[in-house]
């Protein structure tokens, strides 16, 4: 169980403590309510340029990282498509540089046309290295094209292409930062060996005066359900086959959310996985298999992916895969199966608690879900699934008219 | 509203002068094997790891130590692969298999409450693997596969040609190609197994929440392991680095270039290697340093640059790795080389000094909290160099080191002329 106290600031700033007596180290976390979802269709990508933006400089403060690693802290960030989320771990008696850095930032920053375009260069060689420069490196990014319609999630959070960050205007981005980066559209979350009052004084003097901010967030449109399957093959000199599916699911609050969750651990949880016993080990027609869901708060994807055995054509995998889905609910799982994977949910859940940083970040994660109590009573939902909820859902959840297809055909198998 | 809020001025902070290290209990089992033990931690969980000298250079033949590694798993005299699997993942636990040129590891990673039932299994896959035929044709397909992936990608090309300059024919240097997958046989990993998976040549870690009980359970199971011999280990030796240091591999399609440069240096039992390791720090080491200023801050060719030291039995390696826009690679080593012999010519600031300080206590601070995070580190040092006590020498260095012997050490060790170059990519 993590205790925790929380507070509201005048200026709108969500704040929550967790006190952790067994550590030198204290954990800050701070996340904006803004991912790549809020962007503007034209500017994508815009979400994370902003964060790398961030660590370049604020009012106040020339170099962010010089007086963190001064004060023996350690800094990141990531982006997703719902929000986007800045850390800092450093020891418990240099708490008070973390208020003063993430605050400053929080209040205006420093950024030139010359930073700018830097920072552009930046996560351009990131889409690279991330996206481009390696085999299949783009399927998330075509994946997303295929099965979203009218949701922002059909683009990645690096954006639909390099070209539209290049575009990227100083007025966008001030524009971006007063809006979205504002103590009122903002959850900070502090674990350690801390007392309550400390931390609300501490964000009192630090975060306190910065004025809350007419934050305009645009409602999202919501994706219609998808009624044609979609199959894109890809002829590329990619050196293997692969095949990459993706259905509908529900967001993070949905009332199928967590039965999801379970399936994909049934089929591949483990190396006891399902498609990795029967689909690699026995019929072997795939060399490696994988699912696994986007975990995203609005309704997300379910994947399932493969790389093909040498010989097995596209229609035998897209086959074996139909078969394994449609035996969850031809014949239901047994009891022994639940249990395991609803096992594996519990150890999940006492990992996450060892260290500060990871209860941090998932408070102000259930924060930002709407009651960061859900820390505690998550792991419950998973536990009161059953087995007619499994065969249920997969029957639902794998409708072919529900899927969207990727088969990158190798221009290079030909030759093995 | 606070008026008097000075948000120019920095908070005083206070700089880091002891870790609290955690105690390495240690003693040996009835088999005469070997155990540390790193106890502490909130939370009812423990890690089971036992390292073998198993690993690459502990084999004449390429893949067999670390296929005879990951095969453990793939079923005994008793349970088959898939029993074995469903097994510990009907508790949740993780078991994760690990090779490289030294050692091989098993490890379990479990709730305290599922350990009597998961550690005679354990012992089963150290003792009784019986290496399936199948099995190994499913591995070998998957390994293919992934091989022929990697193949495709400009870091790992680049990395084994630096490798492979850097320790040309030793153990090390060499590198597995295609048709050394179908050369490893069901009978030759049993004859691996056989020499080298026994309590006289392993070394048991159990970190976590280490109760009486744990230790109990441990030495009625762990401990029955059969003893054995320890392995043996032939003399490799280091050739001097061949003349051709730089090596291109050209692809035409690759949007980036990977450059990995290597220098072969001193291991971790070296007492000049902390000064080292601070040194590769200021060089490369973390986000503020020498090339991530210059390399990415300061002209954005890259997502990230590093320089870190690879702890090796048999030799140090300093390697220095980016990811580099494409048509700026030469470039950019010619910058690495510049950046290090800046670092010979002059020394480094009392404020950089300082700022390098602070964070290497930060960053060993945050190593030390709790048993799961410095079980790795804490291993390392174990076998490569003198265990809890090299933390304590760590914090010695990282708080007595001044300028001038960081630019002695970088005279002493930057030695550009042996250091080679890899770059991969569309240059």
């Amino acid at each position: 169980m993590i205790q925790f106290d929380r507070l509201t600031l005048d200026n709108g700033l969500q704040l929550i403590v967790h006190q952790d007596r067994t550590t030198p180290i204290v954990a800050v976390n701070l996340l904006y309510k803004v991912g790549a979802r809020n962007e503007n269709p034209e500017r994508t990508g815009f979400a994370h340029l902003f964060e790398h933006l961030m660590f370049d400089g604020s009012k106040n403060i020339h170099d962010f990282d010089h007086h963190l690693q001064v004060a023996g802290g350690e800094c990141n960030a990531f982006t997703t498509n719902d929000y986007t989320n800045y850390y800092i771990t450093l020891p418990k008696q240099n708490i008070e540089t973390a208020f003063w850095l993430e605050s400053d930032r929080m209040l205006e920053l420093n950024i030139t046309p010359e930073k700018l375009e830097i920072q552009k260069n930046v996560v351009i060689e990131e889409y690279n290295q991330r996206y481009l420069n390696k085999p299949y490196g783009d399927w998330m990014l075509i994946m997303r094209y295929l099965a979203y319609q009218k949701h922002p999630y059909m683009w990645p959070t690096i954006g639909k292409d390099t070209l539209e960050i290049k575009y990227a205007s100083m007025d966008e981005v001030n524009s971006f930062f007063y809006n979205y980066y504002a103590p009122n559209n903002a959850i900070l979350v502090v674990a350690g060996d801390v007392e309550t009052e400390q931390v609300k004084a501490l964000a009192d003097k630090w975060f306190g005066p910065i004025l809350r901010r007419n934050t305009h967030i645009t409602p999202l449109p919501v994706e219609p359900e998808q009624t044609v399957p979609q199959l894109l093959v890809l002829k590329r000199n990619e050196p293997l086959n692969a095949i990459y599916k993706g259905y509908h699911m529900d967001g993070r609050l949905g009332p199928h959310y967590h039965t999801a969750d379970l399936i994909s651990d049934i089929l591949a949880g483990g190396e006891s996985g399902r498609i990795k016993q029967h689909l690699v080990k026995e019929q072997k027609i795939f060399t490696d298999v994988n699912a696994y869901i986007t975990g995203d708060m609005d309704p997300g994807l379910f994947i399932v992916e493969g790389k093909l055995s040498d010989g097995v054509t596209y229609e035998q995998a897209e086959e074996s895969i139909k078969n394994e889905l449609r035996s969850l609910w031809e014949k239901p799982i047994n009891d022994h199966e639940l249990t395991k994977v609803k096992n594996n949910i519990e150890v999940k859940k006492t990992i996450s608690e060892v260290n500060v940083l990871n209860k941090a970040m998932n408070l102000a994660y259930y924060e930002m879900l709407g009651d960061a109590a859900m820390i505690n009573t998550d792991a419950d939902k998973y536990q009161k699934v059953s087995v007619e909820d499994i065969a249920q859902t997969a029957q639902r959840l794998f409708r072919h008219e529900n899927s969207s297809t990727l088969f990158y055909k190798s221009a290079q198998t030909s030759k093995q | 509203m606070n008026k008097e809020l000075n948000r120019q001025k920095a908070p005083v902070y206070h700089q880091i002068t002891e870790i609290n290290l955690p105690k390495d209990e240690c003693g040996f089992l009835a088999n005469k094997m070997p155990y540390h033990v790193l106890s502490g931690g909130s939370q009812e969980i423990v890690i089971v790891e036992l390292m073998f000298n198993a690993g690459v250079i502990h084999s004449n033949q390429l893949l067999v130590a670390s296929t005879a590694n990951t095969m453990l798993v793939s079923g005994t005299r008793h349970h088959t692969a898939q029993q074995i699997a469903d097994t510990f993942d009907f508790y949740g636990a993780e078991l994760r298999t690990d090779s490289n040129f030294d050692h091989a590891t098993i490890s379990l990673f479990c709730l305290n409450k599922y350990l009597d039932k998961l550690l005679p299994l354990l012992c089963e896959v150290i003792e009784e693997s019986v290496f399936p035929e199948t099995e190994l044709k499913t591995l070998m397909a998957d390994r293919k596969h992934k091989f022929i992936v990697n193949q495709a990608k400009t870091a790992v090309l680049a990395n084994n040609a630096m490798h492979k300059m850097v320790f040309g024919a030793h153990p090390y240097g060499r590198r597995a190609e295609l048709p050394d997958y179908d050369l490893v046989t069901s009978e030759i990993l049993r004859d691996f197994h056989a020499v080298h998976y026994c309590a006289a040549n392993c070394r048991l870690m159990v970190a976590g929440c280490v109760t009486d009980k744990v230790m109990q359970t441990i030495e009625a199971t762990i401990g029955q392991i059969k003893t054995g011999r320890k392995s043996t280990l032939k003399d490799f030796v280091l050739e001097p680095i061949n003349n051709d240091k730089t090596q291109i591999i050209k692809r035409k399609d690759a949007v980036q270039s990977s450059l990995r440069m290597g220098l072969r240096t001193i291991k971790m039992d070296h007492p000049d290697y902390h000064r080292l390791n601070m040194l590769t720090m200021v060089l490369g080491g973390y986000f503020g340093s020498r090339l991530m200023t210059n390399i990415r801050k300061e002209k954005g060719y890259t997502y990230g640059i590093y320089s870190r030291l690879h702890p090796q039995a048999q030799s140090g390696l300093l390697c220095v790795y980016g990811d580099i826009k494409s048509g700026h690679s030469q470039q950019v080593a010619d910058e690495v080389r510049k950046e290090m012999q800046k670092l010979k010519d002059e020394p480094i600031s009392n404020a950089e000094m300082a700022l390098v300080r602070n964070y290497m206590m930060g960053e060993l601070l945050q190593i030390f909290d709790g048993p799961f995070n410095c079980c790795e580190a804490v291993s390392r040092a174990i076998d490569l160099s003198s265990g809890i006590n090299y933390f304590n020498e760590e914090q010695a260095c990282i708080l007595n080191t001044q300028p001038a012997d960081l630019q002695e050490i970088a005279n002493q060790y930057f030695d550009l002329d042996n250091m080679v170059t890899a770059i991969a990519g569309n240059e």
